[in-house]
């Protein structure tokens, strides 16, 4: 961004948002200088910095040579990174240590310390890189010798998500030493030999400033999370928060889909109020319903109406009055703290632990059950208390309204609103001036001291069409000679003499409260059996088949299959030990000292290779000599195939620019020119479709687990790739599929035996085979899965009902395909495998993977409820949770699904 | 449509298409991790990233972009990851040629699939990624693809030497915004205000108070 001078001077907006600091930064504010108009003309020769909008930031005699820019340039992008990273943590706490931005600032740092560096120096240490730098300066400073502790303890157990080489700088910024060590190797004599002299560390202006600039980021908290996900929980975090919500460490707050409530009928102590749910939309769509809604008219609404609430704190809130379509009134007050929280769209699910005291006294009264209202002032200009009387006797707590004409306004309202079933007794007066006053008092209170107060009560009785005189209403024990106005409540008896009524007013009520318990418990049950029989409606028509019923074995306290036992089996194979066998492998597995080599001998008899009381040796022989001859033909093949790949590669080259022409099969997509199976190829469709599918095979070998020490090894590399060659070369009209690799390479692993690996490999595709991709396989587990889930865990179900089968379990379909192989380490794989083939070979079921992933939901229970994962959150979370998961705990959950659904089809059979 | 504020957190659902092997995860870890390895494992099914770009002052853009194995023939779960498509981008290798074509089958099969709802197709980008190994696509090769095939717009990138992937990305997240000004995604934003459907929660809680 150096230009020769420009004349004119651009202003820039100012955006007040920005913090000058961060503008600053980025050298998009220059505070001292853009103000006076006189800068363009004082400098009129020489070179000026621009930032991006325009504004002139800098001004140099002459335009700075290459390596200055470069050292600008790399200075610049550490910037961006920094105030990323500052604009992340301003957004939250703390910052994930494994998020991008952290990433990418580590990489602008280490761009920064490797600018101008001698490289040819540097190749004395083991991995020449900025890590050997600090190396060099840990032997005398501390916190350096930390980090690079830290940092090999780290490398043990790396992941992929921080390239090696960065990650001691990721350390630094841990533990907030990163900006001191790069003042060190700026101070220190043996770094400054390995830079040459226009190394930016070496400028003494921006080496400086790299470490200056550094120490905002050293001063963000990190925190060391397992995911690289930034903004959403990890994978682990969900699953931790699900054991503690389980243990009970979050009992306050809601979970998203509450469990049934007990049977109840609630009273509150001090008001008459119905129980209030805590559910956050139930608390927004209650203070919604105090304003007009489509179900009620608001008739009055006063906001600042003061209630006493536990004891004596008086609570401001609005109080509502609302009649409702059928004709009930009713009177609400909320506390204004409610509605305030409740207008912000947020507050409805996670503040409910800091609001259950303030729904706990929210009123709700049912003007049909009240029989009298209470009027208290002191005097005209004091605020008015009203108080409400139910049938019971009950009083709610006193509604302080503010002085003035308020509490006419709400009793005229209600008077209103009562019409025409319900009237107030006595009715309110219309004043000269046609408005409603209190009615006047026939006898005055001879009470001393306070002549002006005023007291009233009102009846709400049932309009009969007889108006009664207004009555002394300083004597309200005074007999009523108006019936009693409701059908569920009697009026309290207004002398001693009426002493029987109490007993059948609680008898009354009893009644009810059991009536009510009795429905719900009906209905409960009414329900539960409903839920039962569709159930078992599903198993019969899906499940059935999933599993057999023959073998319905308990032998869970059985061993595993070790050296010992697999000797034994060997000297002496009978039919007992080999059913023996295969039951250890379902329960147990293959576990002893060296697990490896047992698998390596006792799979092929698993897979059903080698006949349990075969000698294998004739066997071996054979297959590794058909082996290698079907290698033999299919190298010619091969030739051929290099030889076309380097012709097009050349004619490409020289057409450079041409339209492509189709010169084999298109990898994805069918192609009409791809020759179909026929028995005898001609020689060209022979080769255009092994091409193909070398090609095919070649991308893959060449990403097989390369992680893997094995693999690491290009010897293994080729022996993978010949393997797959061949077995693709038998089964051209299959060809290769992404996937198979994977299959495969565990198999290699275990026998380091190509022909046997080849003749396992081939038994195992014969079952994966129909899951692959235009094949009905997939979709059945899919469906399986759906159903068993529908069974075993409905509020799982639930979540996934509405979607279809293949978008709700979209997750499962790498599970399934390779059996697990992507979802656990090698180890877990191959005792999930031989589980898998166990369950077959004993007639238990073919499906055991079903049952495994069904297993793997189930476990997940609690995090997929509790954060109501839709399907996308679903495969993100498992995908995470890719070799995480403890496969001893899934296996025996699976083999509990397993029992569990042979006992119910039993039942059914 | 609300024009987009500060608070306006809206995801996008973005697909990345083509032939195995041209770098289509390779593309997504630099974008959002800014890392490359040449180690990276056959994408199986679908693998999805995360990212937060910020468009101009006032707005960021959630993109959740969907890592598509480069084979799965016609299989079941096509038409699941296809749906509710807001974008996509189709790469190819421009070391081989043989993914030129394939990256046209596949925007044909998408525009088969998934449409806005006008009909017209899916914003789409072309990548000719490996950019920084020996290029067999000429410039003007790579534009008469651009305009030839219905792509908004076309790039070279390379994810090795982190070229041309911000740019891309860029372009595609200021498309998709001008799309939607233009009222053409007719299916309700993903994931509007952090996750949470109020919606969803008042259907549990109704179905659960049926049950009692």
């Amino acid at each position: 961004m150096w230009r020769a001078k420009k004349p004119t001077l651009e202003r820039r907006s100012t955006d007040g948002r920005r913090s000058s600091v961060v503008d600053w930064i980025n050298g998009f504010a220059d505070n001292n200088n853009y103000k006076t108009d006189s800068w363009v003309e004082r400098h009129d020769e020489g070179c000026e910095r621009m930032t991006r909008n325009g504004s002139v930031c800098a001004v140099e005699e002459s335009e700075p040579d290459v390596p200055t820019q470069h050292k600008e340039v790399l200075l610049t992008k550490l910037k961006i990174e920094i105030k990323n990273i500052m604009a992340e943590h301003g957004a939250k706490k703390y910052l994930n240590l494994n998020s991008p931005y952290v990433t990418s600032l580590c990489v602008a740092v280490d761009a920064c310390l490797m600018d101008g560096i001698r490289r040819r120096l540097l190749t004395l240490f083991n991995s020449p890189s900025s890590m050997s730098l600090l190396q060099i300066i840990a032997k005398s400073n501390g916190s350096a010798q930390q980090v690079l502790d830290q940092t090999k303890t780290i490398e043990e157990h790396h992941t992929s998500v921080i390239p090696m080489h960065l990650i001691w700088i990721r350390e630094a910024l841990y533990m907030k030493s990163l900006s001191t060590i790069i003042n060190h190797f700026i101070d220190s004599k043996s770094v400054r030999r390995y830079y040459d002299s226009n190394a930016l560390l070496l400028d003494p202006v921006k080496g400086r400033l790299v470490a200056t600039l550094l120490l905002a980021p050293c001063m963000v908290t990190y925190r060391r999370m397992s995911s690289r996900l930034e903004q959403e929980a990890t994978a682990e975090e969900l699953v931790e928060g699900a054991h503690r919500v389980r243990n009970g460490e979050n009992s306050g707050s809601t979970s998203g889909v509450s469990s049934r409530p007990p049977l109840s009928i609630t009273r509150q102590v001090s008001s008459i109020a119905a129980s209030v749910e805590r559910n956050g939309s139930v608390s927004r769509d209650y203070v919604f319903s105090l304003h007009h809604s489509c179900k009620s008219t608001l008739l009055y609404g006063k906001n600042n109406v003061c209630v006493a609430m536990n004891g004596s704190d008086f609570a401001k809130g609005y109080m509502s009055l609302q009649k409702f379509y059928d004709g009930n009134l009713s009177l609400k007050w909320v506390p204004n703290q409610l509605m305030h929280a409740s207008s912000q769209p947020s507050s409805g699910h996670s503040n409910n632990g800091e609001f259950t005291n303030f729904w706990k006294n929210t009123i709700n009264i049912e003007m049909q059950d009240i029989i009298y209202i209470h009027l208290h002032q002191k005097d005209e200009s004091s605020p008015t208390c009203l108080t409400f009387v139910n049938c019971e006797g009950v009083q709610s707590a006193p509604f302080q309204l503010p002085a003035g004409q308020h509490s006419i306004s709400f009793l005229s309202s209600l008077e209103t609103g009562l019409a025409p079933l319900l009237r107030l007794d006595p009715p309110l007066w219309t004043g000269s001036t046609k408005e409603k006053i209190l009615p006047r008092l026939r006898k005055r209170s001879t009470a001393v001291g306070n002549p002006a107060m005023l007291d009233y009560v009102f009846r709400l009785v049932r309009t009969t069409g007889i108006e009664p005189a207004p009555e002394d209403i300083e004597d309200p024990l005074a007999p009523s000679p108006i019936p009693p106005m409701h059908d569920n409540c009697v009026s309290l008896p207004n002398s001693p003499y009426i002493v029987d009524n109490v007993d059948s007013i609680v008898n009354f009520q009893i009644g009810k409260a059991c009536k009510s318990m009795k429905n719900q418990i009906m209905a409960r049950a009414f329900y539960g059996w409903l839920t039962y029989v569709r159930h078992l409606r599903t198993i019969r028509t899906h499940l059935l088949h999933l599993v057999n019923t023959k073998t319905i074995i308990c032998d869970d306290d059985c061993d595993p299959v070790d050296e010992r036992f697999w000797r034994e089996c060997r000297a002496e194979p009978t039919k007992e030990n080999e059913e023996e066998f295969l039951k250890r492998v379902y329960w147990r597995g293959i576990e002893g000292v060296n697990s490896k080599e047992i698998r390596r001998m006792a799979w092929p008899y698993l897979l059903g290779l080698f006949e349990w009381n075969e000698n294998p040796e004739g066997k071996l022989e054979q297959f590794t000599k058909q082996y290698w001859e079907e290698i033999e033909e299919w190298r010619v093949l091969e030739a051929e195939v290099r030889r076309r790949d380097e012709e097009a590669f050349r004619a490409a080259r020289a057409r450079k620019a041409a339209s492509p022409v189709r010169e084999e099969s298109c990898e994805v997509f069918e192609d009409p020119n791809e020759p179909t199976c026929s028995q005898h190829y001609d020689r060209e469709n022979l080769i255009s479709l092994f091409r193909a599918n070398l090609h095919r095979i070649d991308k893959d070998v060449e990403r097989c687990d390369r992680n893997l020490m094995f693999f690491s090894n290009k010897d293994n590399l080729e022996s993978l790739r010949r393997v797959m060659y061949t077995y693709v070369r038998r089964n051209l009209e299959e060809g290769y599929t992404q996937g198979m690799c994977d299959l495969l390479a565990p198999l290699l692993v275990t026998f380091e035996d190509e022909a046997l690996t080849l003749e396992c490999f081939s038994i195992l595709m014969l079952r994966q085979r129909g899951k692959f991709p235009q094949r009905p396989g997939m979709s059945k587990c899919l469906l399986n899965l759906r159903s068993l889930i529908q069974v075993v865990d409905p509020q799982i179900y639930s979540l996934i009902a509405d979607i279809d089968y293949a978008q709700a379990l979209s997750f499962a379909f790498r599970w399934f395909l390779l059996d697990f192989k992507r979802e656990l380490s090698y180890e877990c794989t191959y005792k999930v495998w031989e589980v898998i083939w166990a369950a077959q070979r004993l007639q238990i079921t073919n499906d055991f993977a079903i049952f495994f992933g069904l297993a793997t939901i189930t476990n997940y229970h609690d995090v997929l409820i509790t954060n109501n994962f839709d399907y996308t959150d679903m495969i993100k979370f498992f995908n995470e949770m890719a070799e995480r998961h403890d496969c001893s705990r899934l296996l025996s959950s699976a083999r509990t699904h397993v029992k569990c659904l042979q006992n119910l089809v039993q039942h059914l059979k | 449509m609300a024009a987009l504020t500060n608070n306006d957190k809206i995801s996008y659902k973005v697909l990345v298409i083509g032939d195995p092997g041209v770098g289509k995860t390779s593309i997504i870890r630099r974008f959002v991790h800014n890392v490359f390895s040449s180690n990276y494992k056959t994408t199986i099914g679908v693998d999805f990233a995360l990212k937060i770009l910020p468009v101009d002052e006032n707005t960021v853009v959630h993109l959740q972009i969907w890592d598509i194995s480069g084979q799965d023939r016609y299989g079941v779960m096509t038409r699941v990851y296809y749906k509710d498509a807001h974008a996509a981008i189709i790469v190819l290798d421009s070391t081989r040629e043989r993914t030129i074509e394939g990256a046209l089958r596949w925007k044909t099969d998408l525009d088969q699939k998934v449409t806005l709802a006008d009909g017209s197709p899916v914003p789409a980008i072309l990548l000719a990624n490996k950019c920084d190994i020996d290029n067999q696509l000429g410039d003007d090769k790579l534009y008469d693809l651009e305009t030839n095939n219905g792509f908004v717009g076309s790039f070279r990138t390379s994810a090795k030497e982190s070229v041309g992937i911000e740019e891309a990305f860029k372009f595609l997240a200021n498309t998709v915004i001008s799309t939607e000004q233009g009222g053409q995604y007719d299916v309700p934003f993903l994931n509007r205000e952090g996750n949470v459907n109020l919606d969803d929660n008042s259907t549990h809680y109704k179905h659960d108070s049926k049950c009692c």
